[in-house]
């Protein structure tokens, strides 16, 4: 499923499963997509290409079986999700072990270089449940429809709106908090009646 | 207030929330594309990919290897317990044994009574236990047997070599 950015989706390229030149046609259209995915949930860029890579490994050694019944970016991005998903899942774990470590010690204030450069957008994505962020990145940015994140994801396409809004929901009450008030759905009728 | 008036002003609210919908959904997309178009604009390089160093042909070929192995070593632990059971590496000699067992066991069948299984395993088990026996009083007066800790005599080349060794640590 290529699409612009922001743009319509466009049928993707016929991928011939098992096929190496293929598969390696797929990563250069798709890596940089799926890279982008993988930023708007993971931490770091670093733990996104991380993720990226593996991402590519996996789909590489079920590659011959692949069906074209899907768009292969749709394919590549469930798998995506899925490491991520696990990848999140060994982040909390380490972070909770961090923490009973530092049980009783001095708080370390944070660290400038880790809080330089962030995005209150992305910061807050990383903040979603992986399958809201997902979603968001894959109907704002790439375009997606909820019936192609459906796809993508694995998950009925209601699932999917109510993840969306969801996922808005809460992205507008965590920028709300930083300033970007402008931008904020009035919520309730507060005034009415 | 009246219902005209309360339904108007719904009606108001939910164009405005239309509004700001679209506007946050405006902003949504801007700060995504502002955020990730820089990282999505970078060309991928396959030549550089982790899945590079997976060989599949090589996977393949392994799989196959390991399925190849399987078979010989079941091959070879059945041979094993066919030539302990006949006392001889000879299929040719396991072959007549067993047949002759088969014939012996039918023979000493009781009328009424069916199967010869029991009766052939008790031979391959009585065949097998005195070969263990003779390889390994073969063993203990044999070089390599000593050697390799088993009860095979080993090659005739290893015991050439290793007689001197072995009678040298026979001496005190």
């Amino acid at each position: 499923m290529a699409t612009g950015s922001l743009g319509q989706p466009v049928p993707g390229p016929a991928y011939r499963p098992g096929s190496r030149e293929d598969f390696d046609q797929l990563y250069r259209d798709s890596y940089p997509r799926i890279l982008g995915t993988l930023v708007g949930l993971l931490r770091d860029r670093a733990s996104a290409e991380d993720c990226a890579q593996e991402t590519f490994v996996r789909a590489f050694g079920s590659w011959p079986s692949w069906k074209p019944t899907a768009p292969a970016e749709a394919w590549l991005h469930r798998i995506a999700l899925n490491i991520a998903i696990s990848y999140r899942r060994r982040e909390r774990l380490r972070e909770v072990g961090e923490l009973l470590r530092r049980l009783g010690r001095p708080t370390p204030g944070a660290d400038p270089a880790d809080l330089a450069g962030r995005d209150d957008l992305i910061n807050a994505l990383r903040r979603l449940p992986p399958a809201q962020a997902a979603a968001i990145v894959l109907r704002h940015y790439h375009g997606y429809s909820n019936r192609e994140i459906a796809l993508a994801l694995g998950a009925p396409e209601r699932t999917v709106a109510s993840r969306i809004a969801a996922a808005k929901r809460r992205l507008q009450k965590e920028i709300g908090t930083r300033g970007h008030s402008d931008v904020l759905i009035d919520e309730g009728p507060k005034g009415i009646g | 207030m009246d219902t005209q008036t309360f339904l108007l002003m719904k009606d108001q609210r939910a164009s405005g929330d239309k509004v700001m919908t679209a506007k946050f959904d405006q902003w949504l997309e801007d700060e995504l594309s502002r955020t990730l178009t820089p990282i999505v604009g970078e060309p991928a390089r396959p030549g550089q990919a982790r899945y590079q160093k997976i060989d599949t042909g090589h996977l393949w070929i392994g799989r196959k290897a390991v399925i190849g192995l399987a078979i010989a070593t079941m091959a070879v632990v059945g041979s094993g317990v066919l030539a302990a059971a006949s006392g001889s590496v000879n299929p040719q000699v396991w072959g007549q044994q067993v047949m002759n067992a088969v014939e012996t066991c039918k023979t000493e069948l009781q009328p009424g009574r069916h199967g010869i299984g029991a009766c052939v395993s008790a031979f391959a088990r009585r065949n097998g236990q005195q070969t263990q026996t003779q390889h390994a009083a073969n063993g203990a007066n044999g070089a390599a047997g000593v050697k390799h800790g088993g009860n095979h005599p080993g090659p005739p080349w290893l015991r050439q070599q290793a007689s001197p060794a072995a009678s040298a640590t026979a001496t005190p």
